[in-house]
């Protein structure tokens, strides 16, 4: 029987691995970011973006533009299409369909200006002279040889040199896309695919957006590993130096595991996609679980039958209900964050209170770390740190750029920021346009054409209903019939071919049936358009000096990432502050119902680690995972202010107990710090400095 | 196209292109105008640009780099944009990829057959919208002239001197 109790934990572990690697698959781990943003408006627009499939793509550039270059490049765009994995985008071949509809409707895509009849003659003579005397091959239109209609001009944003797409003057470049075959966005197996492919081809620069998520998972992954390594191994060493029980750490540690996998696997049944921040955080939150621990074995819980830990109850409680309340506030990263946190630390905390005092261990060491010798004001301090909160509360500027919680990943924004400056797309802002139907959505295009000149459309250059009607007045107005007559007459007297001219502003030319812009004539010109409950997506790029004028007037939205995010998270941050106000209310009735005598000792372990905070962080914009874990460390300070103010604070126990807490909450926390992921060092430093002034405090004791 | 059609296209044409500058005669024949016009000149080829130096029936000097053309005549120093023209920018891109024996850029464009002497190419895709046909002949060994049928009925005939 003994052994059975003894190995209790052990068999809990093995149970939960069990069901753990049984159910592994549902879980799903993901670096991106804005797949966590909330549910708002910028955040459906973010997903028909994403719908587009503009991350997939691929660039390679062949640095020149020799005949190795070329062999290179196309080396390598037939390696790259051979499986029909992906497709060569940059086809520069003109495509033939859209080439007809041009054609069928030259004379109302192009500008209207005609010129007074007696000028017939003299252009009639420029173009004859033209063709004698031009050094160059010069074609004429026989269609428009008074040049009354102008094409205007096409904004590209291609390069063409020797028959093949170039990148700036650095080389040839090829863009390819994942084949619309590929029901899913793999990008791992495109990057594997790409890199595959691109072995030991020299001489060429590659990017792709899909790289952001494979090589920033990588690198959260390997930082995750590498912050777990470090603070198990501080935990372990904690362990050794002061503990000293093998058997202790032993089962700490598979309890901390049972955990963690644990909330992992119920995340799972909640959410498809989980955060791979929840990861780095959930290694964090576990060892503030320790804390449980620590009280309940230095208190002498786990040598002989003490009963209930009332103040380890309430110090858990007041963290659970911390992060229960964050867990309201609409952006879906926190709410894992949260979720994930109160249930490992309830797993934990029913390890810790109720399994290892029936599993026992042996005694804890006797001994005190320091001697709380000073005498600390901690009515001062709370009203001293009050008032800086206030003072610094003016100064506090919120980042919601969600890139700055993201990996730098400094190689691809080099390499991203290479190919938009070849690509002339610095400046450039890239816009989503709507519209109830097809053919509003070619209305808007050509409108945005006309306010944005510089503007890349695919839609704009096609003909919507109402401009094809105006423009049908407006010819039908014109006599085109005594035009023609002229051109015949003054074309055969200046020496051109008899009746060349003859279809000169012909009826099928002024006068064709209207094109209605469907889905399929679309698909046939190779332009993608998306349609979602009822409304056509398309996109666009713009200069970024244009996109406020289009969205003030609903013409296009900005598909500009920083914008978006800070767009959709604005109203996360108030919620948070919300939140973080309504957090501090319920610890203040927590503390009135269970230490009213000693609020305002309680009130310093919330109030300084918050003044220290925000001082540490002045002259800096707070992101709001700075935000979120400043509530954090409120909710899991006033532990130690419970644990500091409960009856037996002044024994060496409690100090100790504490003390590892500070140490082991640092060893989970504090590593974050050298985190090279935005997020995560923004929760390392918080936690650090709040660790910090927590020992601070705990080296005084009250006066007398 | 043929790779075979294509090497043995560039043998020829490599004789031509390993001088630095070759005299031509050209006749372009106007189909608006029902006219023949002539032209004869110098053709260079440097690293990345083609110099065409006319000499009859006016002296003009003509230079292609990166898709731009620029004039120089009585007049003065013009350009224009050979994109903006489709059969002036597919006849230099011909000229330039005999030059470089850039079998691939013309197989993406054409379909080669080779006979004795002779090699035609045949448009594909969007280029036929534009060209009909392009007939190279070589004589000893050397390009001798470049044919090229428009789809407007235009043609032009390039006859290298020497």
């Amino acid at each position: 029987m003994k052994f059975w109790i003894k190995s209790l934990n052990i068999i809990l572990f093995c149970l939960v691995l069990l069901v753990f690697l049984l159910l592994k698959e549902r879980i799903h781990l993901s670096s991106n970011l804005s797949a966590f943003l909330p549910e708002n408006q910028s955040k459906t627009l973010l997903d028909m973006y994403a719908k587009f499939n503009h991350t997939t793509e691929v660039f390679i550039a062949s640095e020149g533009f020799d005949k190795a270059s070329l062999e290179r490049i196309k080396n390598l765009e037939e390696k790259l299409t051979r499986s029909s994995f992906l497709e060569l985008k940059s086809d520069i071949l003109p495509n033939a369909k859209r080439l007809e509809y041009q054609h069928q409707n030259a004379f109302y895509l192009k500008t209207f200006q005609p010129k007074p009849s007696n000028e017939i003659a003299t252009t009639l003579q420029t173009l004859y002279e033209g063709i004698v005397h031009n050094p160059f091959y010069t074609t004429i239109d026989p269609y428009d040889p008074l040049g009354y209609f102008s094409a205007p001009p096409e904004n590209k944003n291609i390069l063409i040199r020797n028959a093949h797409l170039a990148l700036g003057n650095f080389g040839y470049l090829s863009i390819f896309k994942l084949n619309p075959n590929q029901t899913q966005q793999n990008y791992e197996e495109l990057y594997h695919f790409v890199h595959e492919n691109i072995k030991g081809v020299d001489n060429i620069r590659l990017f792709s957006p899909a790289f952001y998520f494979v090589e920033n998972a990588q690198k959260i992954k390997s930082d995750v590993t590498l912050l777990v390594c470090v603070s198990s191994a501080l935990l372990v060493l904690l362990y050794l130096l002061f503990i000293k029980n093998i058997g202790l750490l032993f089962n700490t540690l598979l309890s901390l595991a049972s955990s963690v996998m644990l909330s992992f696997i119920l995340l799972s049944f909640v959410w498809d996609d989980i955060s791979l921040f929840v990861l780095a955080f959930g290694s964090a939150i576990s060892t503030v679980a320790i804390d449980y621990m620590f009280h309940h074995y230095l208190h002498g819980h786990y040598e002989r039958p003490l009963g209930f830990n009332k103040t380890v109850f309430f110090g858990f409680f007041t963290t659970l209900g911390g992060f229960f309340i964050f867990g309201f506030v609409d952006f879906l990263l926190i709410q894992q964050l949260c979720l994930f946190s109160m249930l490992s630390l309830t797993f934990s905390y029913l390890h810790f209170a109720f399994i290892y005092p029936i599993i026992g261990f042996g005694k804890a060491p006797d001994f005190a770390f320091f001697k709380r010798t000073f005498v600390l004001p901690y009515r001062l301090i709370t009203i001293i740190s009050l008032l800086i909160i206030i003072a610094t509360l003016p100064f506090v500027r919120i980042n919601t750029n969600l890139r700055s919680l993201d990996y730098h990943n400094q190689k691809l924004l080099t390499d991203e920021l290479f190919f938009k400056q070849q690509m002339k797309e610095v400046g450039t802002t890239p816009i989503l346009i709507e519209a109830q139907s097809l053919d509003a959505l070619v209305e808007k295009s050509r409108l945005i054409a006309q306010k944005s000149p510089h503007a890349l459309l695919p839609l704009s250059f096609l003909m919507d209903k109402k401009s094809f009607e105006t423009k049908a007045k407006v010819l039908k107005d014109f006599d085109f019939s005594s035009t023609q007559k002229i051109v015949l007459e003054e074309a055969k007297k200046q020496g051109f071919r008899d009746n060349f001219f003859k279809h000169a502003y012909n009826a099928s030319l002024l006068h064709p049936t209207f094109t209605p812009i469907t889905h399929e004539l679309l698909e046939s010109m190779g332009i993608h358009v998306l349609t979602h409950q009822g409304i056509f997506y398309t996109l666009g790029m713009v200069k970024a000096n244009d996109v406020a004028m289009l969205e003030a007037q609903n013409l296009a939205h900005s598909m500009e990432t920083q914008t978006l995010f800070s767009k959709a998270l604005a109203g996360v941050q108030n919620e948070l502050v919300w939140c973080g106000i309504l957090s501090a209310t319920l610890l203040c009735l927590i503390l009135l119902w269970i230490y009213p005598n000693a609020l305002m000792l309680c009130f310093s372990f919330i109030l300084f680690p918050i003044a220290l905070i925000l001082l540490s962080l002045i002259g800096e914009s707070l992101s709001l995972m700075h935000l979120f874990m400043l509530f954090i460390v409120m909710a899991l300070s006033i532990d130690y202010g419970i644990y500091k103010a409960d009856a037996k604070a002044q024994s060496s126990a409690t100090h100790n107990a504490i003390f590892f807490s500070l140490l082991s909450t640092f060893a989970g926390f504090g590593v974050l710090i050298f985190s090279r992921i935005g997020a995560l060092e923004h929760i390392g430093w918080v936690a650090s400095v709040g660790v910090f002034a927590l020992f601070l405090l705990l080296l005084g004791r009250e006066k007398q | 196209m043929t790779l075979k059609s294509l090497v043995i296209l560039f043998c020829f044409a490599l004789t031509l292109f390993a001088h630095e500058s070759s005299s031509f005669k050209e006749r372009r024949y106007s189909y608006a105008l029902d006219k023949d016009i002539f032209f004869e000149g110098f053709i260079t080829f440097n690293d990345a640009s083609i110099m065409i130096e006319y000499v009859k029936p006016e002296s003009k000097v003509l230079t292609y780099f990166e898709e731009k053309l620029s004039i120089q005549d009585d007049k003065g120093f013009w350009s224009v944009d050979a994109q903006q023209m489709p059969s002036l920018s597919y006849l230099f891109m011909i000229i330039k990829a005999v030059h470089e024996q850039n079998s691939l850029l013309l197989e993406r464009f054409f379909d080669a057959t080779t006979q004795e002497n002779q090699t035609k190419l045949l448009p594909k895709e969007a280029v036929a919208h534009v060209l009909e046909e392009v007939i190279i002949t070589y004589q000893n060994k050397r390009l001798h002239s470049l044919h090229v049928k428009m789809k407007n009925k235009d043609r032009i005939e390039i006859e290298i001197l020497d």
